[in-house]
C-alpha cells in the first residue's frame, strides 16, 4: 500500500514514477480507491493562489486622462474619415480583366478654355 | 399546279416585303410646342406627342393651345380640340424609311382652329422630312394673344408659340446596359495600376464616368451604347482636362482639355482596350505617362 501511495503521489505531483508500479497499484480495488481518495483530497486542499487578490488600496484614478484620450481618438477618426471620404470619389481599385481586343481612337480634339491661365 | 406554286411564291415574297416594312427603330419622332417669352428666351413645353418610327404606320394627334400658351394634346383615337382653344393643329406623321436611326417621314399638318387669326402662312403643309436623332424642324408659329391669362392667373408674357418635330432617342427605355470601365496606367516597369468605374444606363443615353485626379489632370468621359442583333455598338469619349492652378475665382472649369473618341462593336463578354494618345508638353509630367481604358459592356435587361 505504501508503494501504491508513493507512486500515486508522484503521479499527482508531476514527479517521475514507474508505469509498471502505477499499473500494479491500479489493479487492486484498494489501489483505485486510494487514487480516488487522493484526487478528492487534492481538490479539497487546492491552493487559491490562482485567484487574483482584491486590492484594498486602489491605484490613483486617471479617468479624466483616459476619457480625454478616447475622445481625441474618436475625434481624429471622425475627422479623418470625413476628410478621406470627401476627397475619395466612388471609383474603387479593382481587378481589370485582360483585353481581348485593342480599339484605337478615331477622332480627337483640343479645347483651350479662357485662353489658359498659366 | 405550276401557276398555283408561282402565285404562292409571289405571295410569300409580298408578305416578306410587308414584314420588312415593319421596321422598328430605337429612335422616335416627337412634336413639342415651344413658347417664346417676353425676355427673348424660347423654351419647350412639358408636353409632347411621340411617334414610333414604324415604317408605313400613320398616326395623327391634335394639339390645342388656349389662354397664354397653355397646350394640350390628344391621341390618335380621340383627336379632340380643346373647347377653349385659340389655336389647334392636326398633325399626322408617317415614317417611310428608317436606317441606322435616320428616319424619313411624311409630315402632314393643318391649323384647324385659328380664332386669333394671327398665325403665319401657310396654315397647312404636306412635306417629306429626313431627321436623325438630335435634329429638328419647326413647322408652324403663331402669335399668342396678350389678353390671355396663365394657368395661375398672372398676366401673359408669352409672345409666340411654335410647333417643332424632332427625332430623338427615348428617355423612357426599359432595357438596361451595364458597363465597366477601367483606367489602366502602364508603368515603365511593365506593371499596371488600375482604377475601375461601374455604370448602369439605357441605350443611346450617355453614361458618365469620372476617375480620380492624377497630378493636375482630371480624366472623365461618357459611354453610349446601341444594342444590335448580336453585338452592342459602343461610343466612348474620354476627356483629359487640366485644372487651373491656382484656382481662379471666376470658374470651376479647366484651362485646357483634350478629348478622344472611339467607336466599336462589342460581343458578349468581350473586353476592349483603348490606348489613350499621349498629351502635349503643356500637360506637364502627365504627358509622359501612358494610359489606356478597358471597357466591358453587357445587356442586363
Amino acid at each position: 500500500m505504501s508503494n501504491s501511495h508513493d507512486v500515486m503521489s508522484d503521479l499527482l505531483d508531476n514527479r517521475p514514477f514507474d508505469l509498471a508500479d502505477l499499473a500494479a497499484a491500479l489493479e487492486a480495488p484498494d489501489g483505485r480507491a486510494l487514487l480516488i481518495d487522493l484526487l478528492a483530497l487534492r481538490r479539497a486542499v487546492q491552493p487559491t493562489d490562482s485567484v487574483p487578490k482584491l486590492s484594498l488600496t486602489p491605484a490613483p484614478s486617471r479617468t479624466w486622462l483616459r476619457s480625454a484620450l478616447v475622445a481625441a481618438a474618436l475625434f481624429a477618426a471622425v475627422i479623418g474619415g470625413y476628410t478621406v471620404g470627401t476627397h475619395r470619389t466612388p471609383p474603387v481599385v479593382a481587378e481589370a480583366p485582360d483585353a481581348t481586343r485593342v480599339v484605337q481612337v478615331v477622332s480627337t480634339g483640343q479645347v483651350l478654355i479662357d485662353g489658359g491661365r498659366r | 399546279m405550276r401557276i398555283t406554286a408561282i402565285l404562292f411564291a409571289l405571295m410569300l415574297c409580298l408578305s416578306a416585303s410587308v414584314a420588312h416594312g415593319q421596321v422598328i427603330d430605337d429612335s422616335q419622332l416627337i412634336v413639342t410646342p415651344y413658347l417664346l417669352t417676353a425676355n427673348g428666351a424660347e423654351a419647350p413645353e412639358h408636353l409632347s406627342g411621340r411617334w414610333a418610327t414604324t415604317v408605313g404606320k400613320s398616326t395623327t394627334m391634335v394639339f390645342s393651345m388656349s389662354g397664354c400658351g397653355n397646350f394640350a394634346v390628344t391621341s390618335n383615337s380621340q383627336r379632340q380640340v380643346a373647347d377653349d382653344a385659340t389655336y389647334a393643329w392636326r398633325v399626322e406623321l408617317t415614317p417611310t424609311k428608317t436606317l441606322d436611326h435616320v428616319t424619313t417621314f411624311r409630315l402632314r399638318w393643318a391649323r384647324i382652329v385659328d380664332k386669333a387669326t394671327r398665325g403665319f402662312s401657310p396654315t397647312s403643309e404636306d412635306v417629306e422630312i429626313t431627321l436623325k436623332p438630335g435634329e429638328s424642324r419647326p413647322f408652324d408659329s403663331v402669335a399668342v394673344p396678350q389678353d390671355g391669362k396663365t394657368l395661375n392667373g398672372r398676366p401673359c408674357d408669352i409672345k409666340s408659340a411654335s410647333l417643332r418635330v424632332a427625332a430623338e432617342f427615348s428617355e423612357f427605355d426599359n432595357r438596361r446596359i451595364a458597363a465597366d470601365v477601367w483606367l489602366i496606367e502602364k508603368l515603365p516597369s511593365g506593371a499596371e495600376t488600375r482604377e475601375s468605374f461601374a455604370m448602369v444606363g439605357i441605350p443611346h443615353q450617355p453614361m458618365s464616368f469620372y476617375f480620380d485626379r492624377i497630378g493636375d489632370v482630371d480624366l472623365f468621359g461618357h459611354l453610349t451604347s446601341d444594342p444590335e442583333q448580336s453585338t452592342i455598338k459602343v461610343d466612348v469619349e474620354v476627356v483629359r482636362a487640366q485644372v487651373n492652378a491656382p484656382p481662379p475665382a471666376d470658374t470651376h472649369g479647366y484651362q485646357a482639355a483634350r478629348w478622344d473618341r472611339s467607336t466599336t462593336h462589342l460581343k458578349a463578354d468581350e473586353v476592349i482596350e483603348i490606348p489613350l494618345p499621349k498629351l502635349e508638353e503643356r500637360f506637364g509630367p502627365y504627358s509622359k505617362r501612358a494610359f489606356a481604358l478597358r471597357v466591358k459592356v453587357r445587356r442586363i435587361r
